[in-house]
């Protein structure tokens, strides 16, 4: 090949590589800018009505002055309930999928199931506890939701589990076990640990997922104008809350809507924030 | 290698199979108490395979098959089912790449220590330090236990590893490859480590160096294919071998 058949073709090379770079950096920038739009638009709506009486008041009816107390209360209990039972379960199971399971049929069945269930959509969780548990009670309930919630919260734990554990490398499994080591303390004090910057990073990605769904809920805790203590009554959350006052023909629900999407999309935000930097550290 | 009365370890006629593809074909051999044996042979031959079917790390994987006998102390360690975690004690193992734990240096030794032995912090302290001392790691390290095993550098990491093999007093300590990833430096260190530990293990190395072979092994033993060549005392191997293929790759001839 002569020389300048050399420099033709490494030009030619130069020209696809800006085109496609072109094409990266442009998909990039078109997101950026859809997610700059939403949270402009949010801060627009919601930054106004953001006072402190969001936190001290209940949702009120229309035309007088009111929070989201109750909604805010009925999220965090609803969440923390959820992901306390979904994170050992889910710890528990991408363990078993990515230590034990590796060479079984079991497991190959487990992890399709689980994918299955990560890419179900949420309103199908939600009637599946309806069924399971507002039918046979009788009423809907904070319970009802917080197990809808961790429906939500388990597939998505249990595969960054499995993905993270997989990351730990063989030699160092190898090296326990040929120290004599029993398989399940390897787990529990090498596999484990040094996976567990991750495997938190799963569990905080869980219930960034989860503090913002809707369908599931309701089905399940509905919602409840009133500030409930017992996760036994009808509980109200931040999603389905907006939903409501955000449908309503109420200049002032409306209003509060937009309060409680700005704090959901500020703590989800802060959230996914947390985990890339657990994520980071991890190096 | 003429009297198995005295072998910690004797192999007899081990088959060891992959699925489809058979990695060591009728290997025997013994392996005498407190004295090391380098085992040579170029890449695929089967050291390694052998070395993992001493402690049946082979089992942490599915679709392999044994048949012969591999007799610790007399006993038909490939018959052993169940827990094999006694064995792997008393069988222990150090590998290519340095594997500490990402745990402290002193955690790294006392970690497995303690799963087997109750032991109170002085008494722990002691057998740290003394394991320490006798992979010759104790003075760069005695200042700084509380660190973490993987700051340090690639040759006292393998240090580190052979600190935490000897420190649950095994019987037997396998070697594979332990310096290939390191420095001449660091590899001369090993060695001299090596023909220290002599004293109190049956030690089997796995080496690609025949310098190294030839430095620190009583035995060598050849192997090719999967077969068990030749072996014999070193000096024996290196200057007169008996068969040719041992002559070959000694001297170079393919490998
Ligand atoms: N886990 C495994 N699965 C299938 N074949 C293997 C495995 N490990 C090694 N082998 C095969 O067994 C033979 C011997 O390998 P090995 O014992 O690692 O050789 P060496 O350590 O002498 O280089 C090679 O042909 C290799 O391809
Ligand atoms: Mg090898």
């Amino acid at each position: 090949m002569s020389r300048t058949d050399r420099f033709a073709l490494s030009a030619r090379r130069r020209w696809r590589n800006r085109i496609l770079m072109g094409l990266c950096g442009g998909a990039a920038a078109t997101a950026l800018l859809a997610l700059a739009l939403i949270l402009w638009r949010l801060i627009l709506g919601g930054g106004a009505a953001l006072s402190w009486d969001i936190l001290r008041l209940t949702t009120p009816p229309p035309g007088s002055k009111g929070g989201l107390l109750n909604p805010i209360l009925g999220s965090l209990a609803m969440s923390g309930a959820g992901i306390a039972a979904a994170a050992p379960l889910g710890v528990l199971a991408g363990t078993y999928l990515a230590e034990y399971g590796r060479h079984e049929r079991l497991a190959h069945a487990i992890r399709f199931i689980n994918d299955i269930l990560l890419s179900a959509p949420s309103i199908i969780i939600g009637l599946f506890v309806y069924s399971l548990m507002v039918v046979p009670m009788g009423h809907f309930s904070g319970w009802a939701g917080a197990l809808a919630l961790a429906l939500v919260a388990v597939p998505v734990i249990v595969r960054t589990t499995e993905d993270v554990l997989r990351l730990v490398p063989a030699s160092l499994r190898e090296a326990a076990v040929a120290l004599g080591i029993p398989y399940w303390r390897f787990i529990v004090s090498v596999a484990w640990r040094s996976a567990r910057v991750g495997i938190l990073t799963g569990i905080l990605l869980a219930v960034a997922r989860i503090s913002g769904e809707t369908a599931p809920l309701l089905f399940t805790a509905l919602n409840n104008q009133f500030l409930s203590s017992s996760m036994n009554a009808p509980t109200a959350s931040l999603p389905v809350v907006i939903f409501q006052f955000a449908m309503s023909p109420y200049a002032d629900w409306q209003e509060l809507a937009w309060a409680g999407a700005l704090l959901i999309s500020a703590s989800v935000l802060l959230l996914n924030i947390c985990a890339r930097f657990l994520a980071r550290r991890r190096r | 290698m003429t009297q198995p009365a005295s072998a910690k370890i004797s192999v007899r006629n081990l088959d060891f199979h992959y699925g489809a593809n058979q990695a060591l074909k009728s290997v025997c051999i013994d392996f005498p108490d407190h004295h090391v044996t380098s085992l040579i042979g170029p890449s695929g031959c089967g050291k390694s395979t052998l070395l993992r079917a001493i402690n049946r790390i082979c089992d942490l994987y599915p679709g392999h098959r044994t048949s012969g006998e591999i007799l610790l102390d007399g006993e038909n360690i490939l018959r052993r089912h169940g827990d094999l975690t006694a064995l792997r004690a008393k069988v222990g193992m150090v590998f290519q790449k340095p594997t500490p734990f990402p745990a402290s240096i002193y955690d790294n030794i006392a970690f497995p220590v303690g799963l087997r032995r109750r032991l109170r912090k002085p008494e722990m302290d002691e057998v740290v330090e003394r394991a320490l001392r006798r992979a010759a790691l104790w003075n760069e390290v005695k200042d700084k236990l509380k660190t973490s095993g993987l700051s340090l550098s690639g040759g006292q990491q393998q240090r580190l590893c052979i600190a935490r093999a000897i420190a649950i007093e095994p019987d037997v300590l396998l070697l594979d490859e332990p310096a290939s990833a390191l420095d001449p430096i660091s590899t001369a260190q090993i060695d001299e480590l090596i023909w220290e530990l002599r004293t109190n293990f049956c030690i089997i190395i796995v080496t690609h160096n025949l310098q190294q072979a030839a430095r620190i092994g009583d035995s060598t033993a050849f192997m090719y294919l999967g077969e068990m060549v030749e072996c014999g005392p070193t000096d024996a191997i290196f200057s007169n071998p008996q068969e040719k293929r041992t002559q070959d790759y000694i001297t170079g001839r393919f490998g």
